[in-house]
């Protein structure tokens, strides 16, 4: 089979098993669907640092929350009528969608720069563990900090909405994400053939070959850092969104293991492989998760299995290996 | 003043007790193979990388173009026109042979900080790209992967690269090492038609090639200068022939 | 500030930093032995807990049970080491991240299969229950006493076997130079699996000892290891006397932090403030410690070669 037949092939699964879901009214299987397209989009992000650039952020749920959290402190901000700052930068919250996600991925590429300086000096195990502890920062920070629930998190008692679109009917506010996921999956495509995508990639496999060339390597990597943090982030807001629920557990190490875990099983540096690792890692959920309480112990074998044997992820065990443009 | 494009002046540089670069100091100009020869160990290699930004030097100056590039980053000296080829081929080996050059002529046309349009419909990109892989005829095989070259065509691909950098210098680590006889003859006249682009700064083991190529040889031993001169001047300098040629004076 | 409090806040801190040893000291020989990162490190440390809990209670002893961790979680981690671990020493970290990773999801799903997901509680024998004065002044635990002065001799054993012994002169050899402890003839898939299996076993133990402080549930290795790479971070990876640097450093920033830190914030901040502030900075005092400690060396305060 090849890629590109079987890339259509899931994105028409992702597209059409929801709306016969709707027809047959079980909007369970709509909001099945639309954690396949958030949790996807999060991986795109990932692949971004982790595909093709090679920067293995474990550190990723940062980014994630922070979307979530931004998302669900505008909303509580807009129902109480409280301004979130005072002085001159104050400014009251929103239930804007077209105003929330803008500030999402704007905070999240804040957090992503600071981050991204920091760690990036580094390489290797450092960047891993580096990055780890950024996102467990902000976990117990999260925790710890009672202003926004702490532990217990935050509720959203309205999804927020969107012009248009009655955001509360599961049908709808799936085709909200799923368009995001499309364009999103669009934009990526022309970023990794783009000059940008040729110089990241290049830096991937050898730092010294393209600093010698003459590009600075350390910029590349930051800007790749940033833009795969703010879809990141984009995913962490809609996700907020479908649970109508933000809670410190968007910040753990689990969540990070998680995207990385949508990536791999996949098949890494591949574009549709974060949207096929989705929904292979969904569908293992609800199907193992019905048939035993452990399912994740079957997870973490399917996972061990793949990291040890199929290294392509789904799409290299349908299609082989990545040809060579 | 007007010809002298790299400029070394008193560098030094130790590991612990070990003096790799002792008050060195080095000229290279405009239309000139210099030729860098010395033992193994002799500091060649720990010079390179100054020049090229890898190492920082303890004390001492290099300027470039009458700048002083001390500070500066490997990328940013690359972009001010310092072009090298590594001792032991250093590509990017998942991509074919366009695509090696292709990045370094991106690098050298404009930003890499372009988002958007894909790399393959810019024509301009890739033609000027093929006219360095003719240059190195490796225009049949452009479309090869890096990993799949043969040892003597990764090292014109490297060649290749340093071209498409359309350098001011070019420093060249050993670039004849591991060359069968023929390849080294051709890389000899290449290396005399690239001297008319630029200077190059040619760090070499095989002596005969060294001989029929350099403008000027510099001696190197335990990171010392222990001589300068032109082809003839070094064949017959004792002091040469006892610590590096092995032959008794 | 209360003398009496801050000698207790020092022994507290003093007791967790030294846990934190035990498990570091295993997790930086991985890696320094082997390039290995080894996320499942905590899994054997609840391993222990659970092995520790499950032989006290079958057999009534405290000290059988400790020494059941030990065992456990060593045979454990020789038998993760010879059935995964080999496979992975020469792939990308990456693929080593998400393998151990795995392993966790396997130990905890595993652990809480056989054992339930209600915690277990650790009965300390009677010898170490109340308080012991020390110095005239001040009542402390025993079993946190007892806790230090074990968790001080272990480490000083682990100092002897590296630094004295025929064993540890091949480990340092291995963490300096793979290819050369290679070439010397040395069986290195003998050596890498009694590296990882005394790693496990120290964190095992480690687990044990812990467990009778706090309760022996799934989950528990999670935080400890997060824990522990702060501290094999700071140290620098492949440092034993980072590690310990390092986990004296992290505990005592970490008690004292929670502490004392909103103490000194009220003197300046308004009183409720300060403490909600304190607290959220406490929490994450030891990544600020690391984050800094990375600005002025990048690689750790006791880089390891290479």
């Amino acid at each position: 089979m090849s890629e590109k037949m079987l890339n259509r092939a899931l994105l028409s699964l992702l597209i059409i098993a929801p709306w016969l879901a709707h027809w047959i009214d079980e909007p369970y299987y709509v909001s099945l669907a639309t954690r396949i397209a958030i949790l996807a989009l999060a991986g795109v992000g990932l692949n971004i640092a982790l595909g093709l650039g090679g920067m293995v952020s474990f550190g990723h749920a940062a980014f994630f929350g922070i979307g979530g959290y931004v998302t669900g402190i505008l909303a509580s901000h807009a129902l109480n009528y409280e301004p979130l700052f005072s002085g001159i930068f104050a400014m009251s919250g929103s239930t804007q969608m077209l105003f929330i996600w803008p500030i999402a991925m704007l905070v999240g590429a804040i957090a992503a720069i600071f981050i991204g300086l920091l760690s990036l000096r580094t390489s290797g195990v450092y960047f891993i563990m580096i990055t780890l502890a950024f996102a467990q920062m902000i976990y117990y920070f999260s925790i710890s900090w009672p202003n926004y629930g702490g532990e217990d998190g935050l509720p959203i008692y309205l999804r927020n909405s969107f012009p248009g679109v009655n955001t509360l009917q599961p049908i709808q506010f799936f085709m909200i994400c799923c368009t995001i996921l499309l364009t999103t999956l669009w934009g990526v495509s022309r970023l990794q053939d783009s000059r940008f995508g040729n110089a990241l990639k290049a830096l991937r496999q050898n730092e010294t070959r393209v600093a010698a060339v003459g590009i600075s390597p350390l910029g590349i990597k930051l800007a790749a850092f940033v833009i795969s943090a703010m879809i990141t982030a984009l995913a962490g807001s809609l996700f907020a969104d479908l649970n109508r629920f933000v809670s410190p557990t968007m910040f753990s190490w689990h969540t990070s293991g998680q995207i990385m875990i949508f990536v791999i099983l996949g098949g890494i540096g591949r574009l549709y492989g974060p949207v096929a690792g989705a929904i292979m890692f969904i569908l293992c959920e609800a199907l193992l998760g019905s048939w035993t309480e452990y399912w994740q112990f079957f997870l973490g074998l399917l996972l061990l299995w793949v990291v040890l044997f199929a290294r392509g992820g789904l799409i290299g065990l349908l299609c082989g290996d990545k040809a060579h443009d | 003043m007007t010809n002298r494009v790299l400029e070394i002046t008193n560098l030094n540089k130790s590991f612990g007790a070990i003096h790799a670069t002792q008050d060195l100091s080095l000229t290279l100009n405009t239309g000139e193979i210099h030729a860098l020869i010395g033992p193994n160990g002799a500091g060649k290699s720990t010079l390179i990388q100054q020049v090229t930004g890898y190492l920082q030097p303890d004390s001492g100056d290099i300027q470039f173009l009458g700048q002083s590039i001390n500070h500066l980053s490997p990328a940013h000296r690359a972009k001010l026109g310092l072009a090298q080829t590594f001792q032991v081929s250093s590509l990017i080996m998942e991509y074919s042979c366009l695509q090696n050059v292709v990045l370094v002529v991106q690098a050298r046309l404009g930003s890499s900080y372009r988002f958007f349009a894909p790399i393959k419909n810019d024509a301009l990109l890739q033609q000027e790209a093929m006219t360095y892989l003719q240059e190195v005829e490796l225009d049949k095989r452009c479309h090869i992967a890096a990993s799949a070259l043969s040892h003597g065509e990764r090292r014109q691909l490297e060649i290749a690269m340093a071209l498409a950098l359309e350098p001011k210098v070019f420093l060249l680590d050993e670039p004849m090492a591991g060359m069968d006889p023929a390849g080294v003859k051709k890389l000899i006249e290449r290396l005399k038609k690239m001297c008319r682009k630029a200077p190059i700064l040619l760090v070499e083991h095989d002596m005969p090639a060294v001989f029929a190529l350099a403008t000027r040889i510099t001696v190197l031993d335990y990171g010392r200068v222990i001589a300068t001169g032109d082809v003839e001047s070094i064949r017959n300098n004792p002091e040469v022939q006892t610590a590096y040629l092995g032959v008794a004076p | 500030m209360d003398a009496i409090l801050l000698l207790e806040q020092l022994l507290n801190g003093l007791q967790l930093g030294i846990m934190l040893f035990l498990i570091a000291a295993g997790l930086t020989l991985i890696f320094g032995v082997m390039g290995l990162i080894n996320l499942a490190h905590g899994s054997l440390y609840m391993i222990g807990a659970f092995a520790c809990a499950a032989v006290a209670t079958w057999s009534g002893s405290f000290w059988l049970g400790l020494m059941a961790s030990l065992t456990f979680a060593a045979a454990a981690g020789a038998l993760i080491e010879v059935v995964i671990m080999r496979r992975l020493y020469h792939r990308e970290h990456l693929d080593q991240v998400l393998a151990t990773f795995a392993l966790i999801l396997i130990c905890s799903e595993g652990t809480r299969w056989l054992f339930g997901s209600f915690p277990l509680y650790l009965d300390v024998p009677d010898i170490f229950y109340g308080a012991v004065n020390l110095f005239g002044v001040l009542q402390y635990s025993r079993y946190r006493l007892f806790i230090i002065v074990i968790g001080l001799f272990t480490a000083l054993c682990i100092y002897l076997l590296i630094n004295k012994t025929r064993i540890g002169m091949r480990i340092r050899a291995g963490a300096a130079d793979r290819q050369m402890t290679a070439a010397l003839g040395i069986n290195i898939s003998l050596l890498y699996t009694l590296v990882f299996a005394l790693g496990a076993a120290l964190a095992g133990f480690s687990g044990a000892l812990v467990g009778s402080i706090q309760s022996v549930e799934v989950g528990m290795g999670e935080p400890v290891l997060i824990l522990a790479f702060v501290v094999v971070v700071i140290g620098g990876i492949g440092s034993i006397r980072g590690a310990l640097v390092g986990a004296l450093l992290v505990g005592m920033v970490d008690t004292l932090g929670r502490g004392y830190l909103p103490q000194i914030l009220q003197l300046l901040l308004d009183p409720v403030f300060a403490n909600t502030l304190g607290a959220a900075l406490s929490s994450i005092a030891i990544y600020l410690l690391m984050i800094v400690i990375l600005v002025f060396k990048p690689k750790g305060l006791f880089p390891a070669h290479g």
